[in-house]
């Protein structure tokens, strides 16, 4: 018995070391921290299906701070990084832990699309810190029930689709598609921005098919593709689309691919293995254009291959990520570092912000949502044998309601299943 | 109860007593409320395990059913927090109703199995379903009865502490009853139970209804900390955690559940800030600890005074449910014999 | 009916894959009684080891091979070091194996990084064969899965039928106690059982891993397939893991192109279903009580 109270006493003494070591530091309020410093809380994927996007946009995000060479506002930035693993849950968790223990002043990230509702969500419970996106892209989370301190710079899942549906029709003349796409937040936004364009061009959507995300045997969605269509519109996500793409090819899929952002982004088109080459001149749309010919996206990638581990090119993850966090540094420098007074004029300065990014002039919306360019794109191999997103042309300063007056657009609700439905 | 046991858990109770006290409101939410939540969602394992001779990893599983169902009751529904609760414990002890009919018909190893089976069901439920769960996204929103958590983290946690302590006392209530005796002798040996007129099955799904309800209550208390849930939260490793959790603070104590989710809580939030390799840590902790000293960490502590006992081949481990040989008076069952 | 005909096809193609990595996990407990909730870990160990050593040497076939052998010599290891010490005791042997699944999830991630791996199948894999009914092309590795299972089906009964060790695995799986009575040293045995059943696992892993590709959390999902499985077809029955590696993954398919979005909870109710009528699976002997 003596061993077991001794234990416990012991247990007493650690937790009293524990909360005076690990405690004050943890509570210090952002006012009362040392004052030439600004805290930066970096929320990624860095473990789960998505860790190699996560660790991409970790690198966008540090471009960013190394262009501005550490400093902005007058204020050296402290960047602290907490791994997610895409589920909202975790992503959640991870940001209460860098608002409340680790003190920081805002927060870039995340970069899945349902975690950047939880964020969102959570965003608006602590109504003094602010918020910046990382690379989430899911519709909802500016479009409706937007937080006041959440402010997204890059464009979302559906603007990333615009031109793509009508370019598809009207040049490629596929008439009959169908889409697939995961059973979640994300491909429901690129689903949807798609639907929407192909239906108003003039084509069909035969069907939506929904697989739950981390499928890993495809081979009976792909049986249940219709023989009479011209094309299948993917829009799956790390390992999905790889999964899909291997069976795809060993079952002799004929119809040809067309592509939502992430499925032959630089993050997948730098797999080991020639799988790839099977989606040369497949087209896509997103973001990012590989070979963008602009100076400033030039000297982007020349400094974002500055990061260890960099990919040959930065994928459109990288990208979010660096606007988000330029934009913030950016808004910081407008306000000489001032956070006080629960960061309203750096919100302010956030809001009305207009810059030129390496992928065109962008602002923000008054849900604080970007409007930016969106290139349409194709695979096509270099002469060095490397696989590239080739230019196509830029669809410019694209809004989240793609164009079409707000009371319009969403009337049609939030994007699910069957939202927008199929154009049989 | 023995005397030194009775004194340990005095202790124990003084710990948690005045942990706000020396701990920063911060602390007392994260490591204090969520160690209390989590403690609660163990004490329905170590309580199965130890007088049930059950070892269910479908409590994390009743856990979410719960947390989902106050979810869906007041962000969906739009009702009071008070009638999320009464869905919420009704539904965890239905579903644990309903899943313990299937599983008490095997024991051991493969009531481990088919409980880890079904809390997958649940899982992939959570995932798949748009209407009730919504899928990967989950619910969000969440307001508990007085305000976020984290913005009163004195009450929260005094109340949690009130409900652990409760659901504690109350599990050691009911292992003294007839019901709580009988389970016992069930869990020692089930063919001499039933010759003498026992309904075993019975027994048994009371005891996994009466686990669904306490999972069902840690619920509660852990989706108000959360104020979202989703899928995640009920996964394979978090199902594995809250196994981790039982084992480290010791399968043979039912209050090894405080020790387990106190130390995993602290270990999850500073031990990432040294090491990249934290669940190696982990798991190699739980591997030690499954390997030299089945009693957990209060085993550790105790045992230079108490030989382990090691069960005879092939049996519901003995050394893994009790203390000491006195608990159980009859060699338990081979799992061949038949 | 071509797309009925494929997805029955499809079926019993990652239904072999299945029978593949489950028959490990059934083999060992047949005869150890130890559920190894490490087989996913197995898996993807020799998922990884096929992906590092095709790749280093550019041979597919090397890399199966080391990719088998190694995640073999690891349940060797694992049973010599771990298991022996506690043998016999069920519940802690479970519980040391999830001990291991954590650490060495951990270390491959550590060791592999977060991103999947692409295994490419040699070009003589690649491809499809026609196969002349309704003009249906199969993919030839898909074909191969399914060979290589029945050749290991096969195998695994000769070895249970006509071999020494079979007899005793087989007398050890009817009443292991009466063996050990018998003067029979069933532990001998022990360690060459695990490792085979670590070797299937891994086998598996090359396969199914060339099949789709590797990454983090594949162990879990490899896991709980076999899992369900052996509690479908029967616990430590090679003929009841079979059918049940082929009934999961007909219904699997058949949930996956008529009713995609709910097909992971169409193979959980199947589970419930065979539990709810036959706790001891389609083929398995009466559960102990």
């Amino acid at each position: 018995m003596r061993a077991l109270r001794t234990h416990m006493l012991g247990k007493l003494a650690t937790l009293a070391l524990t909360a005076g070591a690990l405690g004050p530091g943890a509570m210090i309020p952002a006012g009362a921290q040392s004052t030439d410093t600004v805290k930066v809380g970096l929320l990624a994927t860095l473990t789960g299906p998505l860790a190699l996007p996560g660790a991409d946009g970790v690198r966008g995000a540090l471009t960013a701070v190394d262009e501005f060479n550490g400093k902005a506002g007058g204020k050296t930035i402290v960047v602290i990084k907490e791994a997610t693993d895409a589920t909202p849950n975790v992503a959640r968790d991870a940001a209460r832990k860098l608002i409340e223990q680790d003190g920081v002043d805002f927060i870039v990230g995340p970069l899945a699309g349902d975690e950047g509702l939880a964020v969102r969500d959570y965003a608006k419970t602590v109504p003094g810190k602010t918020f910046l996106n990382g690379a989430a892209a899911t519709e909802d989370a500016t479009l409706f029930d937007p937080a006041p301190n959440f402010f997204r710079w890059n464009t979302d899942g559906v603007q990333w689709m615009a031109g793509l549906g009508t370019y598809a029709f009207k040049e490629r003349h596929y008439e009959r598609v169908v889409t697939l796409g995961e059973d979640y937040s994300y491909p429901y936004s690129q689903v949807g921005g798609f639907t929407t364009e192909f239906c108003a061009a003039g084509g069909h959507v035969l069907s939506h098919l929904w697989v739950p995300l981390g499928t890993k045997d495809f081979s009976s969605v792909i049986a249940a593709i219709p023989p009479q269509v011209d094309a299948v519109y993917t829009a799956l996500v790390g390992a999905d689309g790889l999964n899909f793409l291997k069976q795809y090819v060993q079952f002799g899929g004929k119809a040809p691919l067309i592509a939502g952002s992430s499925m032959v982004d630089q993050s997948m088109l730098s797999t080991k293995g020639d799988v790839y080459d099977h989606v040369i001149g497949v087209p896509a749309a997103g973001p990012i254009a590989d070979d963008n010919p602009s100076p400033l996206w030039k000297t982007f990638v020349d400094e974002y291959h500055k990061q260890p581990g960099a990919l040959r090119s930065p994928s459109l993850f990288a990208h979010a990520y660096y606007l988000n966090m330029k934009a913030a540094l950016l808004a910081l420098n407008e306000v000489q570092g001032d956070l006080g007074n629960g960061q309203s004029a750096f919100r302010a300065a956030l809001a009305k912000l207009s810059w030129q990014s390496p992928t065109g002039p962008v602002h923000l919306d008054e849900m604080r949502q970007a409007v930016g360019d969106t290139y349409l794109t194709v695979v096509a191999k270099q002469p060095d044998g490397e696989l590239t997103n080739k230019l196509v042309r830029v669809t410019h300063q694209v809004n989240e309601t793609l164009g079409i007056p707000m009371e319009r657009y969403v009337k049609r609700g939030k994007l699910d299943r069957n939202t927008p439905p199929p154009c049989p | 109860m023995t005397r030194p046991h009775r004194l340990a858990v005095v202790a124990g109770v003084f710990v948690l007593a005045v942990f706000p006290l020396i701990a920063t409101p911060f602390l007392t939410v994260q490591i204090g409320y969520q160690s209390l939540f989590l403690a609660t969602t163990a004490l329905s394992l170590t309580f199965l395990a130890h007088y049930g001779g059950m070892l269910s990893l479908a409590q994390l599983a009743f856990y979410g059913v719960s947390g989902y169902t106050f979810a869906a009751v007041t962000v969906t529904y739009g009702l009071p927090w008070y009638a999320g609760a009464a869905c919420a414990l009704i539904a965890s002890t239905l579903i644990a109703f309903l899943f313990g009919l299937v599983a008490v018909r095997t024991q051991g190893i493969s009531f481990l199995m088919i409980t880890l089976a079904m809390a997958m069901l649940l899982y992939f439920y959570a995932e798949q379903d748009r209407v009730f769960t919504n899928g990967h996204a989950g619910i969000n929103g969440i307001v508990p009865p007085g305000g976020p958590v984290a913005s009163h983290p004195i009450p929260y946690y005094y109340l949690a502490l009130a409900v652990s302590l409760t659901v504690y006392a109350a599990l050691r209530y009911a292992a003294q009853t007839p019901f709580g005796l009988s389970l016992q002798g069930i869990r020692d040996n089930p063919q001499r139970m039933r010759s003498i007129g026992y309904h075993v099955e019975a027994h048994r799904v009371a005891a996994f209804c009466l686990g669904g309800l306490v999972a069902g209550i840690g619920g509660v208390l852990g989706v108000w900390y959360n104020s979202a849930i989703s899928p995640g939260t009920i996964d394979l490793s978090r199902t594995i955690n809250l196994l981790v959790i039982a084992v480290v603070g010791g399968l043979a104590y039912v209050e090894g559940a405080f020790v387990g989710a106190f130390f995993v809580t602290l270990a999850t939030n500073y031990a990432n800030s040294f090491t990249d390799r934290f669940n190696t840590a982990i798991g190699l902790t739980f591997l030690l600890i499954a390997v030299f000293s089945p009693q957990g960490l209060i085993g550790l502590a105790v045992r230079d005074r108490r030989a382990i006992g090691t069960g005879p081949p092939g049996t519901l481990d003995s050394a893994l449910v009790e203390p000491s040989a006195t608990l159980g008076t009859t060699p338990p069952q081979t799992i061949e014999s038949r | 009916m071509a797309k009925l005909l494929a997805v029955t096809l499809n079926g019993v193609t990652i239904g072999a894959v299945y029978f593949l990595i489950a028959s490990g996990f059934t083999l060992i407990f047949g005869l150890m009684r130890v559920v190894n909730l490490a087989h996913g870990t197995l898996y993807a160990v020799g998922a990884y080891t096929c992906w590092a050593i095709a790749d280093a040497t550019g041979n597919w076939w090397m890399g199966g091979a080391a990719g088998a052998l190694v995640a073999a010599l690891l349940g060797f290891v694992l049973e010599r070091t771990l298991l022996r010490r506690i043998a016999g005791q069920d519940l802690r042997e479970a519980l040391v194996t999830i001990g291991v699944s954590i650490v060495g999830g951990d270390l491959l991630l550590a060791y592999f990084g977060g991103d999947f791996k692409d295994i490419s199948a040699p070009a003589a894999l690649s491809g499809a064969i026609n196969l002349h009914i309704a003009g249906l092309m199969y993919p030839t590795l898909r074909l191969f899965a399914l060979v290589v299972a029945a050749g290991v089906g096969i195998s695994l009964w000769f070895l249970l039928r006509h071999t020494r060790l079979g007899l005793v695995i087989r007398a050890g799986i009817d009443d292991r106690a009466m063996v050990s009575a018998l003067g029979i040293d069933v532990q001998r045995s022990f360690a060459i059982v695990f490792a085979l059943g670590a070797l299937l696992a891994g086998l598996g892993g090359v396969i199914g891993g060339s099949m789709n590709s590797i990454g983090p959390g594949d162990d879990g999902t490899y896991l709980l397939n076999s899992l369900i499985v052996v509690i479908v077809g029967g616990m430590g029955s090679i003929v009841g893991t079979a059918s049940g590696a082929v009934l999961i993954g007909l219904v699997e398919q058949y949930g996956l192109a008529y009713a995609s979005t709910y097909s992971s909870l169409v193979t959980f109710a199947v589970m419930i279903a065979v539990l709810a009528f036959r706790p001891q699976g389609l083929l398995g002997r009466r559960a102990p009580a």
